[in-house]
């Protein structure tokens, strides 16, 4: 949260203060601030005008909107540490593709957290395969799948275990300061997947590929080709159900070549306590 | 007889002091005018750094004008808010084209940005043409007032 003081007017910080630590923060043009926190939504009474708006937009993107811009057009700004804004707005489109956004008309920014442990079941089930078996990890959007990556990228780098961690970060969401210390981490950070996984590969020989949010064609294509390779890779994806999850034709074709030998499903038991955990074994479903 | 040499060693003081005070005004007027000239080339270096580190590294700001050393610019507190203001090179124009570059600044895709690179570096380099040009009619215009000046001081005071 401290972070964000780089980013807001002190009136805005002051206000969102009341509510404690808070998952998101979401700021609209000539609206009112609505604040994330305990998997519900608050819409405060303070609003945000075009100057106000342009100001934090402003120091989001540092003054560096030609920077950014590789960013801004695939949905977000990267603030460091974990922190994220995702942005919408007006996009401007050439030859279907979206080359930039010319008003951008909201914010969203995620706050990362550190929960110490939160990846235990995580963690107790690639132990129980040594290591060995490629997972992946599904919940709806917001749950904490991020979360769940860094504590189990810190677990794993440390004692007892000792794996030499490859990070995909593409989006630069789940690095966070704390792991500067890491030993045993490799990071790719801003890299795209495909990218990443091919060159952790090839250079960094990894005991363990972790990525967060996967799912199109080319990334597919790299996991696929890393099986070869025989490198486990945890990896996160958006899905409400197991079920739900192997609909989609990307998973769908990960699953049929036998990529992940588990889906684990999580949700949040309440507050700041851990998740359920549900465990699907690919020979079980089959 | 004391007197006299006196008041003969007070008038070659007085003639010392006049050409003096003449040739420094000169020489200050000068050096102003090359200055001046001097600072908005200095601009000029910072806006084509600034404009090449966009182009082809896409460098966030703050990171463009940490990495940029000039002792010119430095000592004429360009990087200060307020240095743009009391700066004693830029005339209106000068200060309005500054304006519009630091407005502009990270604001928009590099595309943009280095167009707009181009266009400030373009009226300040018509700036210098004009200080140039305008440096060197008023040095033969000082530069002959300075000696019919001396001479004028000389006659009276001989």
């Amino acid at each position: 949260m401290k972070k964000l003081e780089a980013y807001l007017p002190l009136d805005i910080l002051s206000h969102i203060r009341h509510y404690g630590n808070i998952n998101e923060l979401r700021i609209k043009r000539n609206s009112a601030l609505v604040i994330k926190k305990d998997n519900r939504f608050i819409i405060t009474d303070c609003k945000t005008d075009d100057s106000v708006f342009d100001e934090i937009l402003d120091r989001l993107l540092e003054h560096s909107y030609h920077s950014k811009l590789g960013q801004i057009v695939e949905g977000y700004i990267s603030l460091g540490d974990g922190y994220r804004a995702g942005i919408a707005g007006q996009a401007v489109v050439q030859n279907g593709a979206v080359t930039n956004i010319s008003e951008i008309s909201s914010v969203n920014i995620r706050i990362p957290y550190l929960i110490k442990g939160v990846s235990e079941g995580v963690v107790l089930h690639l132990r129980s395969t040594d290591f060995r078996e490629s997972v992946l990890v599904y919940s709806p959007p917001g749950v904490g799948k991020t979360t769940l990556l860094r504590d189990l990228i810190i677990r794993l780098c440390r004692e007892p275990y000792n794996k030499r961690v490859s990070v995909i970060d593409s989006r630069c969401e789940i690095y966070h300061s704390s792991m500067a210390c890491l030993d045993m981490l490799d990071l790719y950070l801003g890299y795209p997947k495909q990218k990443g996984i091919e060159q952790a590969i090839r250079s960094m020989a990894p005991d363990i590929i972790i990525c967060d949010e996967i799912g199109n064609d080319a990334e597919t294509d790299a996991i696929l080709a890393n099986q070869s390779a025989g490198i486990p890779i945890v990896a996160t994806a958006h899905g409400s159900s197991c079920k739900a999850l192997l609909r989609r034709s990307n998973i769908n074709r990960m699953d049929r070549a036998g990529v992940f030998g588990c889906y684990i499903g999580i949700s949040r038991k309440s507050a700041g306590s851990g998740y359920n955990y549900e465990f699907n074994k690919r020979n079980d479903i089959e | 007889m004391n007197l006299i040499s006196a008041m003969t060693l007070n008038k070659y003081i007085a003639i010392a002091i006049g050409i003096s005070a003449v040739i420094y005004i000169s020489y200050s007027i000068r050096k102003y005018a090359r200055d001046k000239i001097l600072f908005h080339c200095a601009v000029i270096d910072f806006i084509t750094y600034t404009r090449q580190q966009i182009a082809f590294f896409c460098t966030p700001t703050a990171r463009i004008i940490a990495s940029y050393k000039d002792p010119i610019l430095s000592s004429n507190g360009f990087f200060d808010k307020k240095g743009l203001e009391n700066n004693r090179y830029l005339d209106q124009r000068g200060r309005k084209l500054l304006e519009e570059f630091f407005s502009r600044l990270g604001k928009s895709s590099s595309e943009e940005q280095t167009a707009n690179c181009d266009y400030i570096i373009a009226g300040l380099n018509t700036l210098i043409d004009e200080y140039k040009n305008d440096a060197e009619k008023k040095y033969k215009a000082y530069s002959s007032l300075t000696l019919i000046l001396g001479l004028m001081l000389l006659i009276l005071l001989v």
